[in-house]
């Protein structure tokens, strides 16, 4: 077997850029996860009406890619409120298993509902001009729209981790993941910081369907496509840890695009047979605490 | 003043506070004893709206409390100290020490706070369960004098803490008191709360027994450490 080396690293790079877009939003699902004990199901689907946000708000009312990237986490982050409020929030209670049916649920509603609204084909949505173009890396071309959905990506992660682990709203954060009776009875409204993460979460993967939406086509089922493997990260990464949803995020990135040059037969298994890999040596994920 | 009348509380289909009435006076410190089980610790978070279900009135300066929310308690002035200290393992000691928000100006300052425990400035950074028993006790006392909380429900603070650790908790809570605090202090300790408190409550099967003052309590040790157990 003779795979160019050129092959290799052009692979590698733009799987960096698929693993920023998974890191986004399993950085979303790990918050969601750890302070509300929700496996959110739907979480595909807010990253595809982030994308259908940026189309709307495109084609409906003129306003670009940069009114888009702040209006669109705004509208998907209002529409999580509603959700948490009058669906989620009467789960807490309960087996996770139930929150992981209700947004399942409401993952193929939503998902019918875009495909009723915006018709089942895969509408373009293009490039801002000014990052339209490419630089030549020598050993590919690489668009710098792919470049600058790599720099805010993990400039996005870094600055959502340091806000959790290092200001004070991050402490209340994590202790109410730790124990949130405790943090109510200190006089913190536990229900209203459920609810802002949760649209948070959300409003985080709709940043990723806004980035996603110059690169993939912006159809019903593009959510689908990404959540699976975005589970696949939270759970190599560990449950609930912010910091293994983004490293975790950008090397499944780098290992689909290496096997996309080396046995592209394998690559969209290659995730899953990792995670079966992590989980027999190590079932609480890379970086997941021992519970 | 707090007051608890007829106060009566379930876990599940379980009663196990029947009918507890106390007062506990503006600046003073007021100690409710009993065994392991007899409701103590049950009694301080019906107070605080921790209980799944609670009947009766508590009322803090006359105001109706009992029906409101966890958050809304404390916003009124009222901070727990709860047993196993809530010492929160994923932040640092100076984050559970800024944790809960302050809710009026406090009696004492943190520039006092860390005079009264230095150890929790030096070991600020530190992971807050890397403290020892009677350090991450300190903690959870200083957290709660921070927010400006002027009733202070402390639940068996000097449980399996060394002599030396209960002397200087002894010390802080007269200071408590000095400046002007309303301490409930919840104990198994007949010794430590006699020099301590000014009203004694004992309680025993989720009900109160007897109420004593002072005076009338140290002259009682014996009857009463009887009914601890001790």
């Amino acid at each position: 077997m003779d795979i160019p080396v050129n092959l290799i690293l052009s692979q590698m790079v733009l799987g960096v850029v698929n693993g920023v877009l998974y890191a986004i939003l399993s950085l979303g699902l790990a918050v969601i996860f750890g302070l509300l004990g929700v496996i959110n199901f739907a979480h595909g689907v807010f990253f595809m009406m982030g994308a259908y946000c940026a189309y709307t708000l495109l084609t409906w009312f003129g306003i670009g890619y940069w009114g888009a990237l702040v209006l669109a986490p705004l509208i998907v982050g209002a529409i999580g409120i509603v959700v948490e409020v009058f669906l989620i929030r009467h789960l807490y209670k309960l087996d996770h298993l139930y929150g992981l049916l209700l947004t399942l649920g409401l993952a193929i509603f939503v998902e019918g509902l875009a495909h009723i609204t915006y018709g089942p084909l895969g509408l373009p949505y293009s490039i801002p001009p000014s990052l339209q173009g490419a630089v030549n890396l020598g050993f590919m071309f690489l668009p710098f729209y792919r470049a600058w959905v790599v720099v805010f990506g993990i400039v996005l992660c870094v600055g959502t981790w340091l806000a959790i682990e290092k200001t004070p709203l991050g402490a209340k954060l994590r202790a109410a993941t730790d124990n949130p009776r405790m943090v109510q009875a200190f006089g913190i409204n536990v229900p209203v910081m459920l609810t802002l993460t949760y649209a948070a979460g959300v409003a985080l993967a709709a940043v990723g369907g806004v980035l996603a939406a110059p690169i993939m086509s912006v159809h019903p089922q593009m959510g689908v496509s990404v959540v699976i493997v975005v589970f696949a990260v939270v759970v190599i990464g560990g449950m609930g840890s912010i910091m293994g949803s983004i490293v975790t995020g950008i090397l499944l990135g780098l290992l689909e695009g290496l096997a996309k040059a080396v046995a592209p037969e394998f690559s969209s298994t290659v995730i899953f047979i990792f995670m079966a890999l992590v989980l027999l040596a190590r079932p609480r994920g890379l970086f997941g605490k021992v519970a | 003043m707090l007051e608890l009348a007829n106060v009566n509380a379930w876990y599940g289909e379980s009663h196990v506070l029947h009918g507890i009435g106390m007062q506990i006076p503006r600046g003073q410190c007021v100690a409710l004893l009993g065994r392991n089980g007899a409701g103590k610790t049950t009694t301080l978070r019906a107070i605080m709206g921790l209980m799944p279900r609670v009947e009766g009135d508590i009322s803090l300066d006359g105001a109706p409390i009992a029906k409101l929310r966890s958050d809304l308690i404390a916003r009124k002035g009222i901070a727990l100290c709860p047993e196993d200290r809530a010492i929160f393992p994923s932040l640092t000691v100076t984050e559970n020490l800024f944790l809960p928000p302050v809710i009026a100006k406090p009696a004492m300052t943190i520039e006092h706070i860390y005079d009264l425990f230095p150890n929790l400035k030096e070991r600020g950074a530190s992971r807050g369960t890397s403290l020892s028993g009677g350090e991450q006790q300190m903690l959870a006392i200083a957290r709660i004098l921070r927010t400006g909380a002027n009733v202070l429900l402390l639940d068996e603070p000097t449980e399996g803490l060394a002599p030396v650790i209960v002397q200087q908790i002894a010390r802080t809570i007269r200071e408590i008191k000095q400046r002007g605090l309303t301490v409930l202090l919840v104990e198994q300790n007949a010794r430590f709360v006699e020099e301590l408190a000014d009203i004694h409550y004992l309680i025993e099967n989720g009900a109160i027994v007897d109420r004593m003052e002072a005076a009338e309590f140290s002259k009682s040790i014996a009857k009463v450490n009887k009914l601890l157990g001790v």
